[in-house]
Parts: C-alpha cells; sequence; structure tokens
C-alpha cells in the first residue's frame, strides 16, 4: 500500500513539472499569429545551442 | 537562462501567458531571416513585440533571474505611458491590461500603471477603451475592471467603483466619484467639518475667509492630484501637450480673491494660500515619475503695499517694518514638495530647490495671520500622526482635516478630525486612522498661527508626517476601525486602543461600538445608494452607447 502511494505521488509530481514547462514555440510565422489571435505579446529568445 | 532564469517559477508563470518562441542558432534561411529583421548579433537575444508588431523590447544579453520579469515588464510599461500621452487609450488600455494580467508578481509595475491608470484625464474614457481593448484581447469586462480595480469590498464601506453597467455608463469619473467622497466625509463627520470651520473662525481674524478657504483646499487637494497626472504624463510627452497640460494648472491655480475678502479687517493680512493670492506664473520640475511642483505665490498680491502700508505700518515695530521690507523685496515664495512626498516647504523664491534644508514654513505669520499648509503623503494602512513643530517659543496652532484622495474606488477611508492641542511645546500633532488595504493620498490641511513671532526668523515651521503605528497586516479593517471608534475618541486621540484589542477576537468588542459600526455601514450604504436613483432619467440618456 505504501509503495502505491509513493508511486502516485511520484506520477502526480513528474505530471506537474511536466505540465509547469514553458511551452516554446519553434515556427515564426506561427508564434505570430497565435500572438495575434490570443492578443498576446510574442516573445522570442534568440540563443545559441552551445 | 536556460538553467537559471527559464525554471524560476515565476519566470515560467508569466511566460506562460506570452506567446513563447526560441529561435535557435544555425543557418537555415527562416532563422537566417529572423536574425537580420531583429539585427540579433549576440546570444541570447530577446525580443518582445506586440500583437500589432511593434516591438517594445529588443535587447542583446540576457538579464540575471532576478530581473528578468522587470526587464520585460519595463518596455511594456513605457509603451502603456506614451500611448496615453497620444491618447491612444485602445493602446494604453491593452498594454495596461498587459502589464497588469502578466506582471502581476511585480509589486512596482503594478503600482506604476495603477498610477498611470489613475491618472488618465477621464476614468470613463478610460474604461471604455478598456472594454473595447478586451474583446480584441478577448478578456471580458468583468476580467478587465477587477484587473483595474483590485479594491475590496470592505463591510459599512461603500464601493465607489461601478458595479454594474449601469453604473458603469454613469460613473461619474475620477473627479465625480472623488468630489463624491468629500461630500460623503462631510455628511459622515459633520461635526469634525463644523468644528474645522469654527477653528478657522476662531483662528483667521477674516470670519468671511473661513468657508471658501475650506473649498479652497479641497480644490488644492484635487489640483495636486492633476498636477501629479500632469507629471506623469510630462514623462514622454510632447511640448503641445505639456502646454495644455500647463495651460489647465493654470486655471486651476490662479484663482482671484473674492472681492473685499481682505478690506473687512484692519488687522488681518489672511493666510498665504495660492487661492487667495493667485499665482502669478507657475514653474514644474519633473523628477520621473515622482512629482515635484513649484509653485511661485505672488505675496504682493496678498501684501498689498496697500494694506501693508496703510493699516498695518502703524501697529508695526521696527521689527515688524523689517519684516513687511524683506516680503516686499522677495515677494515670491515658492512651496516646495519633496520629493520623498512627505514635506513641504514654503521658501523664497531664490532658495527652492535646495532640498538638503529642514521643510520649513516661511510664510508672513508674524502679522498674526494663518497660513494653510498643505502635504501630501502617500500613506497606507495604519495610524498616522501629523506633527507640526517649531524650534522657537512662539504661539503656534494648528488645526487640520485630513483628507485622504485614494483611487477612487479604493476602500481607503480615514477618520480623524482636529485634536486637541496643547499650546505649551510648540509642538502640535493630529491623529488618524487609514483603514483599507490600499491607503491614499492624504492632504492635510492645516491652519497655523504664530501669535508672538517678533523677526521673521522665528516664523520658521517644521510640518512632519509620521506614521506612528503601521497596522500589523492582519489587522482587520474593523479592527482599524476600532483605533477611533468614536468622535470622543477622535478628539481624544491615542494609539492605545490598539494595544487593548491586540489579539481580542471581533465578537468581544463593546456592543455598542459594533452597533455604530453596523449603523455606520447601513447608513452610508443608503447615502451611496439614493443619488443613483435620483439620477437614473440622466442615465438612461446620457449612457446609451457607452458599452458598444
Amino acid at each position: 500500500m505504501r509503495i502505491i502511494k509513493t508511486l502516485t505521488v511520484l506520477l502526480l509530481f513528474v505530471a506537474w513539472s511536466h505540465a509547469e514547462e514553458i511551452k516554446w514555440e519553434t515556427d515564426f510565422e506561427r508564434a505570430r499569429e497565435r500572438s495575434v489571435k490570443e492578443g498576446k505579446l510574442l516573445f522570442i529568445d534568440f540563443d545559441a545551442d552551445w | 537562462m536556460e538553467l537559471r532564469t527559464f525554471p524560476r517559477r515565476d519566470v515560467r508563470e508569466f511566460l506562460d501567458r506570452l506567446v513563447c518562441l526560441k529561435v535557435k542558432d544555425g543557418r537555415a534561411a527562416a532563422k537566417v531571416r529572423l536574425r537580420k529583421r531583429f539585427d540579433v548579433s549576440a546570444f541570447p537575444t530577446l525580443v518582445l513585440m506586440d500583437p500589432t508588431g511593434t516591438v517594445l523590447l529588443n535587447s542583446a544579453g540576457g538579464p540575471g533571474p532576478e530581473q528578468f520579469v522587470q526587464a520585460l515588464a519595463s518596455p511594456v510599461q513605457r509603451a502603456m505611458i506614451e500611448a496615453q500621452n497620444e491618447q491612444r487609450w485602445v493602446d494604453a488600455a491593452a498594454h495596461c491590461h498587459t502589464l497588469l494580467n502578466y506582471f502581476r508578481r511585480v509589486d512596482a509595475v503594478v503600482e506604476v500603471a495603477q498610477r498611470v491608470f489613475d491618472s488618465s484625464s477621464s476614468e470613463v474614457a478610460f474604461l471604455k477603451a478598456y472594454a473595447a481593448a478586451s474583446r480584441n484581447h478577448r478578456v471580458k469586462l468583468a476580467d478587465a475592471r477587477k484587473n483595474l480595480r483590485p479594491a475590496r469590498r470592505v463591510s459599512g464601506q461603500p464601493k465607489l467603483q461601478p458595479r454594474s453597467r449601469v453604473e458603469f455608463r454613469s460613473s461619474p469619473g475620477d473627479r465625480g466619484v472623488a468630489r463624491q467622497a468629500l461630500g460623503r466625509f462631510a455628511e459622515r463627520w459633520p461635526n469634525d467639518v463644523k468644528s474645522l470651520k469654527n477653528s478657522l473662525v476662531e483662528m483667521s481674524v477674516v470670519g468671511q475667509m473661513v468657508p471658501w478657504k475650506l473649498v479652497d483646499g479641497n480644490r488644492f487637494a484635487g489640483l495636486l492630484v492633476r498636477v501629479q497626472a500632469a507629471g506623469a504624463k510630462l514623462q514622454s510627452a510632447r511640448e503641445s501637450t505639456v502646454e495644455e497640460l500647463w495651460k489647465e494648472i493654470q486655471a486651476v491655480l490662479i484663482q482671484k480673491p473674492k472681492a473685499g475678502a481682505f478690506e473687512t479687517s484692519a488687522e488681518s493680512v489672511g493666510p498665504v494660500f495660492p487661492g487667495h493670492a493667485g499665482i502669478r506664473d507657475v514653474t514644474m520640475l519633473s523628477h520621473g515619475v515622482r512629482f515635484l511642483e513649484v509653485a511661485r505665490i505672488d505675496v504682493t498680491k496678498l501684501l498689498t503695499p496697500k494694506l501693508l502700508g496703510d493699516r498695518l505700518a502703524p501697529n508695526l515695530t521696527d521689527g515688524r517694518a523689517i519684516q513687511r521690507q524683506q516680503l516686499l523685496s522677495t515677494p515670491e515664495f515658492a512651496i516646495l514638495f519633496s520629493e520623498n512626498r512627505n514635506s513641504v516647504q514654503i521658501l523664497p523664491a531664490g532658495q527652492a530647490g535646495t532640498t538638503s534644508r529642514p521643510p520649513v514654513l516661511l510664510a508672513p505669520l508674524p502679522f498674526g495671520g494663518a497660513a494653510t499648509i498643505i502635504a501630501d503623503s502617500y500613506v497606507t494602512k495604519g495610524v498616522w500622526q501629523l506633527g507640526v513643530k517649531s524650534d522657537k517659543s512662539i504661539h503656534c496652532s494648528a488645526s487640520g482635516l485630513p483628507i485622504v484622495w485614494g483611487r477612487s474606488a479604493a476602500p481607503a477611508a480615514m477618520k480623524g478630525g482636529p485634536p486637541r492641542l496643547p499650546n505649551d511645546e510648540g509642538f502640535r500633532t493630529l491623529g488618524f486612522a487609514v483603514y483599507g488595504d490600499w491607503g491614499g493620498y492624504l492632504f492635510p490641511v492645516l491652519v497655523v498661527q504664530l501669535r508672538n513671532a517678533s523677526s521673521l526668523s522665528d516664523s520658521l515651521v517644521s510640518v512632519e508626517i509620521m506614521r506612528v503605528r503601521k497596522a500589523r497586516p492582519s489587522t482587520t479593517d474593523d479592527e482599524m476601525r476600532v483605533v477611533l471608534p468614536t468622535r470622543a475618541r477622535i478628539y481624544d486621540f491615542t494609539v492605545k486602543p490598539v494595544e487593548m484589542y491586540r489579539g481580542r477576537e471581533p465578537k468581544k468588542w463593546p456592543a455598542r461600538w459594533r452597533s455604530l459600526l453596523r449603523a455606520d455601514a447601513k447608513a452610508t450604504y443608503l447615502r451611496a445608494t439614493r443619488p443613483r436613483v435620483a439620477e437614473s432619467a440622466d442615465e438612461k440618456k446620457g449612457g446609451q452607447h457607452a458599452d458598444r
């Protein structure tokens, strides 16, 4: 029973932390379209791989 | 940034409300095109673009994790202020909405946004624009109002903000609401206003001045609010806007004294007050979003040579004659509100700007006149005390009507009144309590009278505003009210009740106090709702297209 409880808590934690991640767009046009449609600011992060 | 900034909870939470696009380094044509478009020369580069395509931020290098949200908030804030200056209300409202929604966690930004919102010349116009913006941005009006007016309902305190569409349409705007609030104050504490007037009558030799001195005091408080609004707009305003604002300010400032006001008494010089004296010229310096106003009062209009020469000169001693000379030779005085907003100085114009000086009032008081000091200060919930201090052994008495001039919808309110004034130590205080979560601007109107000053330097009076007791975070509004529960306690101001009732349950309060609060709440509610019914005919006429 204790193992099941622990596993459930862990599962919930993983699901929660996954849900909390920032959703990054990769296509500019699509992001722009979404920004206009939803009336949100568009934040672009130009970043290097290294 | 990947490791330190983005995993942060606050950053994540607000980025979640934006559309985020990550463009990695690479040679793909689309990426090169994008880098060229935004002129990217370093990594990381952050770009913030609003839905209309305006780039609000293009910054090479990433801010630290702590400053990230703030760094993205300030360009939006600038855009909002610019849009407001150009009367693009919809854009301004949209940006305001962005700020309030997205950057809610940054208290300072919310405060600035709120202040800019407060300073908008027409609240109703702004709200209408906001409603339009809300449609574009898929935000319900209810949400918009909730965001802009996070005022919590306080029991016994009428909520001044519009609660329904009808009320929204008929909302009289900032000034109207403020006027209502003032009227309500007079209604609610009529005896305080009456006693204040009486004290003014006693202190001012020219009784005739009294009624409109009070009115002027209120008007002056309103004026300060407007000057502050001008300060906010000055930040990046064009010349024409400044000119227009200036005209508006001057129109309010320059008020001629009522005919014969000074003629009725041979003894009095009368109070030094812009409304009385007439302001010849006004200059304003802007310190960012903080405001510094310097008003030069043409005292010669007050102390006319005729008045001085014909009527006062025979009664003056030599010392006073010298003062008269001094006054006439430096006819212009400056009212200087210090930048930290808790003191006021009235100085000869030549000394204006010398901020290192202690706050002093230098007014032609030795003639037995009274001066009206208006100090404005932002006060928050707590018990405050206003002190008038003089280091000279002169007779000084003070009275005052603190006016909390908060955001029109803020539940900020205060209770206070003319204090009992001991006469021995030259130190007078005025106590009052501010309850409600938001606080507000305080405009205590003090009348100071110096009777026995023998030289000009004797008439230096310093004014200090201090908070005696900060409210505990858990203090409820009702508890704050109990600090000054009855009128008797108002006059006999003491902070003791806070101590007495600390930690006690509200139900243990004396039944009389509770019934007083209930009666007060009921009466206030009735008063707040009654005029609405009377004005319903006008509402229907005036506000038909308001919500389109």
